[in-house]
């Protein structure tokens, strides 16, 4: 193995010198590095302290010079590694690190350049040429004027043991979840089968095809096909809780309007409460906003408790459908006037197999007792909640909300479902991103809207017929795929785009770039969808930076006040500016005209900065106004700052300074960022 | 003549009550209970319309499926599934693959006669329950 394909494989993370408090990477107490002078290690006047300190660390050290060749070691180092301080003095630092080569000793240096630690996971060679498991931490020491470096090495065995068993059990925790699905499935056939069969029957001597049936016969008859149809139900629930609780349930989430859900329960069950002289009403306004749901397992929860409210609601009862929306989510009652539930049965009532003492139905027959556990676990997957209020004797209310989402949120909560999906069956899910970059970025224009919905029609006919499952969404101008990461899945999809997009080059391929988000295996779902949001988050944040970005500018000097002015509508960052050399209005223009930075004097003549600051301060959160307090006074800056202010500049300042702060808090450098175009290899 | 309903189903009991809810519709019938000799028996019955089970001995109903689809003789047969699968998975491959229907088991025999006349009608991708 070469030194790069260890770092490629051991090398798991390079931190920062700034980050302090990281167990895997001890720093060395500065006063010490700080003592040393450029002498011989030992010979030095502060080597006692030093030499104290190294041989009571945990770790093994062992200290090299620029080349890797060993100059010093503690006890701890010899101790693992079996070699006297005079053997090891003999060595070089990769004769001790298995795998290692002058490569990684140049991997070390660029990073110790770069202000790096470098943490290698690797196997440490013994004298004896056995091998045991080490995290070793490198740092510089600056002891003598070509340097040193530092390597701290900790036997990691019983935690690599620890690990090993800990993976064995997950592997094993996994086959034994796969084999239970696996025998739920097949149980599910199994039993489904013969009743197919049974209900097949019944229904054909019912309907009289095998000769004329009696009206008693056929009382019976339909006797038993209710029943068939009651057994059918409990396996699909019974299949349906398994599936969703073992997160093997695929959810297909789209832009849905509940109105119309609403409206279909609605019109389904007028029927049935008709028959049982019940009233159902609708109550919702004209229109609501769209929820990313799975529609069908939304109206699988509404069909749940509509069905209950009308099984449980006595004849001549008043059942009503009530939606609208709360401040970021729609809430859905159902609401009727029957028993209600008691207090302590209330709690449980969404737990699997709860079957209340007085939960029978007009037909005396019971439920499945799984219903609303369905209902409970739809709602949670959706990050919604469901309760349920009642008065016994008078009635109840269940109730779900639905939280209406940014588009980021929509997309976290679409590539969590599909990473969710993907883990269950142990495959790896990749990401494409195909972007329709408009010129005059960060505007979107209404012609790049129209060839990015061109470009969903033509993307999704593309990949309809795929046999890999492949999914759409489609944000802004932005169209991210979702694919699953083999090879062979990621070529297919970007063959086909190419031919299905490449013939339509005039109009779309100019405007696309691409970024393909590899899957890995060494990354966790949970840091593979941090990274996939990251990698979008400048395209999903769309509509709101079509409007300018607001500057409040308050300075009471007024030919400082038209100089900032002047350098901020000159920088073409399209900045949409107001001044004012008044406190008062500054508070008055903050309240009604909501900036996204306050360029605030502290020196003003009707109010204190420091009170302008404060009552601004306390407004918040409008958005996430950001403030840049300027001021003649070093003291007051401070004073200010250590309110939690976001920059300051001291006057008098640089006008180019000024412009660049202002970029900086507006993030203007990151705005207009097409994606990083690593466009996958087509065959 | 009335047309000819070919079955393709490992349960025998349930091809019993199969042709005899389509043969009280007025249709002619014929089976076959793997998918190993289905396609023969296939070519030697010529039905007009085949409705095929996915769990089969042998070979599975997609399997047999693409094997009637590539042969001249057979591959204009309107083809229904009628499965005990239910996921979305298996739904989106049968459409892709261009079945005529799919029906879940268990299923309302009225509705799986309803479904025979719509395709016999107009031969094209039906999905339903």
């Amino acid at each position: 193995m070469s030194g790069n394909e260890l770092l490629n494989r051991t090398m798991r993370i390079a931190i920062p010198f700034e980050e302090s408090g990281t167990e895997a990477a001890p720093k060395i107490p500065r006063a010490v590095v700080k003592k040393k002078g450029p002498a011989p290690l030992e010979e030095s006047a502060g080597a006692a302290p030093y030499q104290e300190l190294l041989q009571s660390l945990y770790d093994g050290v062992l200290i090299t010079n620029a080349a890797g060749l060993i100059m010093d070691v503690n006890e701890r180092a010899m101790d693992f590694l079996l070699y006297t301080k005079d053997e090891l003095s003999r060595l070089n630092i990769i004769n001790i690190i298995a795998g290692a080569n002058e490569d990684l000793l140049e991997t070390l240096r660029r990073n110790i350049e770069q202000r790096r630690y470098t943490l290698i996971e690797a196997s440490c060679i013994r004298k004896d040429r056995t091998t045991f498991p080490a995290e070793i931490a490198t740092n510089r020491l600056v002891l003598t004027p070509e340097g040193h470096l530092c390597f701290f090495v900790r036997n990691i065995t019983k935690r690599k043991k620890a690990e090993e068993a800990l993976m064995q059990t997950v592997s094993r925790l996994k086959e034994m979840d796969l084999t239970k699905s696996r025998f739920v499935a097949n149980v599910s056939h199994e039993l489904r089968t013969p009743l197919t069969i049974i209900n097949t029957f019944v229904s054909l001597v019912n309907d009289g095809v095998a000769g004329t049936v009696s009206d008693q016969q056929k009382e019976c008859l339909t006797t038993v096909l209710r029943n068939c149809e009651r057994l059918a139900g409990l396996i699909d629930n019974v299949l349906d809780l398994g599936r969703i609780e073992s997160g093997r349930e695929e959810f297909h989430r789209t832009r849905v309007n509940l109105t119309d859900l609403l409206k279909q329960c609605h019109h389904d069950f007028t029927p049935q409460c008709l028959l049982r002289h019940q009233q159902l009403n609708l109550e919702m306004p004209e229109a609501l906003p769209d929820v990313l749901c799975d529609g069908d397992k939304i109206a699988q929860v509404l069909t749940n408790l509509v069905g209950n409210a009308n099984k449980f609601t006595p004849e001549e009862g008043i059942i009503t459908l009530r939606a609208a929306q709360a401040k970021d989510a729609i809430r859905v009652d159902i609401e009727d006037n029957g028993p209600g539930i008691r207090p302590e049965d209330q709690s449980r009532i969404f737990e699997a197999f709860t079957q209340l003492a007085r939960s029978e139905d007009r037909s005396g027959s019971k439920g499945t007792g799984l219903g609303l556990a369905i209902c409970k676990h739809i709602i949670d997957i959706h990050e919604g909640v469901i309760q349920v209020e009642s008065i016994p004797e008078k009635g109840s209310r269940f109730f779900f909300t639905l939280p209406i989402h940014t588009e980021e949120k929509n997309f976290e909560a679409f590539i969590t479902d599909r990473l969710r999906f993907m883990e269950a069956r142990d495959r790896q899910l990749a990401m494409l991103v195909l972007q329709v970059a408009a010129e005059n970025a960060p505007g979107a224009s209404p012609a790049s809207e129209e060839v990015a919905e061109r470009l969903k029609t033509l993307a999704t006919e593309a990949l309809d017929c795929a046999e890999e499952q492949t999914f759409l969404f489609k944000a802004n101008r932005t169209l991210i795929v979702l694919l699953d990461g083999t090879e062979q899945a990621r070529d297919g999809v970007a063959a086909r785009l190419q031919r299905v997009l490449g013939k339509q080059r005039q109009e779309i391929t100019e405007g696309i770039c691409m970024a393909y988000l590899e899957p890995t295996r060494a990354r966790t779902p949970r840091e593979w969808l941090a990274q996939a949001l990251t990698l979008l988050k400048p395209l999903l944040a769309g509509p709101a930076e079509t409007t300018p970005l607001r500057v409040l500018i308050v300075d009471d000097d007024a030919s400082i006040l038209n100089l900032m002015v002047r350098v901020l509508h000159e920088s073409g960052a399209g900045l949409d500016l107001k001044s004012t050399t008044s406190g008062y209005d500054a508070c008055i223009h903050f309240g009604e005209w909501k900036p996204d930075l306050v360029v605030l004097d502290l020196h003003l003549p009707d109010i204190d900065g420091k009170r302008v600051y404060d009552s601004m301060t306390k407004r918040l959160p409008h958005r996430a106004t950001k403030f840049l307090v300027v001021s003649g006074y070093r003291g007051d800056i401070d004073e200010i700052m250590k309110l939690g202010c976001d920059d300051s500049l001291c006057k008098p300042f640089d006008f180019d300074e000024f412009a660049m702060k202002v970029k900086r808090l507006l993030n203007l450098d990151s705005r207009p960022a097409p994606v990083s175009t690593k466009v996958p290899k087509h065959p | 003549m009335s047309a000819k309903i070919f079955i393709i189903e490992d349960e025998s009991d349930l091809i019993k009550a199969l042709v005899m809810m389509l043969q009280s519709a007025g249709y002619q019938t014929a089976y076959a209970m793997d998918g190993i000799n289905a396609a023969d028996r296939v070519r030697e019955e010529k039905p007009d319309l085949i409705i095929l089970d996915i769990c089969l001995p042998g070979s599975d109903g997609f399997e047999v499926f693409q094997q009637l689809r590539q042969d001249p003789a057979t591959k204009r047969i309107p083809i229904v599934f009628l499965t005990a699968r239910s996921t979305v998975e298996d739904r989106q491959k049968a459409r892709h693959l261009g079945a005529a229907g799919y029906i879940v088991k268990p299923f309302q025999w009225t509705s799986l006669v309803k479904l025979v006349q719509e395709v016999l009608a107009a031969p094209g991708p039906v999905d339903r329950q």
